[in-house]
């Protein structure tokens, strides 16, 4: 027995793993985590997330955390290394070299957060996530009217017949220079159509569309769920890619953002 | 070499600029995700009915606060002249601290370059990881003691020399490491090796043996 027969089996065991491991989960989960798959990839991966226990698993597993996660993340290890950077005593030594430079975060510390950040980008090789405000937007539905006729969990879903004005508007929590793009989508029983007519941009990120409900725009009478989706220029999802996905109220990646509401089309005014 | 200052201003910047912590965690947490979902999966946690996404949320967590706790340390111990990507030392980080959370329910105190070689320097011929290799989940286990045994360098290492294969000038290459410090390296593997290969076998072995109190 040589002496690197201790570890051969050790290695053999790990090639053997990774084997497998890329024969189960490819790269693609991978990319699934950091956004940067094609919205077919990741329609292909949600619908293999169908097909087993495991593969759902895998689904939850990868799907990214998202910008919630990340701010919270933020904030926590920020409220930890505040403590660091506080700016010592007077009486107290400084601290030597780049480390006092640090209890001033103005000037050239701006020039090292800029480098860093572009740093950490050259160095992930990725696409930077979406603005956190955009996990954030308010998808506000109005212009119908609330139908009491199925009883009190149905109490809610707006309800819009010939000649109401359906009136949806994505309002950011803050006013946003970098405006997403966006669309509308109907749902019923797992098909989407787009809507056929366009999101407006008002002012701070705002996105309104307001069209009475008549002619080509009335939907057959039925039940409905209305997808808002956002996301960067050029890289929102179709319809067919939408109805791959699992059922979920919302859906969040590195391209792009949707939420749906429920929402109810009648035949009489 | 030029990145040192780099790095330690980088721990600086961090200290002083939120905008530059978000961008860092925003840059790090899919490559974090990724490495601690693929542990996850692997585990026997994934099938046991838990909260796949909370724990995957929960280690990314660990693995963030390893990273940043005691004013950065482990995050600045990146030495890119190593031949470690940042995305590639950060994802050594997570592995580790997902087994090791994952086996104890605990994080893995942090050894940037673990001097375990007087600690180690028992060896018994009687045990090796051929025996352990008996079982496959043995020695699955066993990966996994190593992985959260080495330092992220420790683990490029026994990659590079065990599982690569690659000659010594290469491997030196790749690290900026002297053959002697490799060889150091080599010796130091091995009888960590050895000594969780012991420590493995006796579990199991114990696992194995039926019970003298009274069982079925």
């Amino acid at each position: 027995m040589s002496e690197d027969s201790r570890l051969t089996p050790l290695a053999q065991a790990l090639r053997a793993r990774e084997r497998e491991e890329s024969e189960r989960l490819d790269e693609r989960w991978d990319r699934l985590a950091a956004g940067e798959l094609s919205p077919a990839e990741e329609a292909e991966l949600a619908a293999l997330a169908e097909t087993s226990p495991e593969m759902r698993a895998a689904w939850d597993a990868f799907r990214p955390l998202g910008p919630d996660f990340e701010a919270r993340m933020a904030a926590r290890l920020g409220a930890g290394t505040e403590s660091v950077a506080r700016p010592s005593p007077p009486a107290a030594p400084p601290a030597p070299g780049p480390l006092r430079a640090s209890r001033r975060p103005w000037g050239r510390w701006a020039a090292v957060a800029a480098a860093l950040v572009a740093a950490v980008a050259l160095y992930l090789g990725r696409t930077p996530p979406l603005p956190a405000e955009w996990a954030r937007y308010e998808v506000e539905l109005a212009g119908g009217r609330v139908d009491l006729r199925g009883g009190p969990e149905e109490a809610s879903v707006p309800t819009f017949g010939p000649g109401s004005v359906l009136s949806v508007t994505l309002r950011p929590p803050t006013a946003l220079d970098e405006v997403p793009e966006a669309r509308l989508f109907l749902e019923r029983q797992g098909n989407f159509q787009p809507w056929p007519t366009p999101l407006t941009a008002l002012s701070q990120g705002v996105l309104h569309l307001g069209t009475p409900i008549e002619g080509e725009v009335a939907p057959e009478p039925g039940e409905y769920r209305l997808w808002a989706v956002i996301g960067r220029p050029g890289r929102l999802p179709s319809a067919s890619e939408l109805s791959a996905l699992p059922g979920a109220s919302h859906f969040g990646g590195r391209h792009w953002i949707a939420w749906r509401k429920e929402i109810r089309f009648v035949d009489e005014p | 070499m030029a990145t040192e200052p780099v790095l330690i201003e980088v721990r600086g910047a961090l200290a002083g600029d939120p905008e530059a912590l978000r961008h860092l965690v925003q840059g790090l947490t899919p490559v974090i995700q990724a490495r601690v979902a693929r542990v996850l999966l692997r585990s026997v946690v994934a099938t046991t009915g838990r909260n796949v996404r909370q724990e995957v949320e929960d280690l990314t967590q660990e693995v963030f606060l390893t990273l940043f706790d005691n004013e950065s340390r482990v995050l600045a111990s990146w030495q890119p002249e190593r031949g470690l990507s940042l995305a590639n030392f950060v994802g050594l980080v997570a592995e580790r601290q997902a087994i090791s959370i994952l086996r104890s329910g605990k994080r893995s105190p942090w050894k940037e370059d673990p001097t375990f070689a007087d600690e180690l320097d028992e060896p018994d011929p009687a045990r090796g990881p051929e025996e352990v290799a008996a079982s496959r989940q043995e020695l699955g286990q066993l990966l996994d003691r190593l992985r959260e045994a080495l330092s992220p360098l420790g683990w490029q290492l026994f990659e590079l020399l065990f599982v690569e294969e690659l000659p010594l000038p290469a491997v030196a290459e790749r690290t900026g490491l002297s053959a002697d410090a490799i060889y150091a390296w080599r010796s130091r593997l091995r009888k960590l090796a050895q000594r969780l290969a012991g420590e493995t076998s006796e579990t199991a072995g114990s696992a194995r043996r039926p019970s003298m109190g009274g069982g079925r």
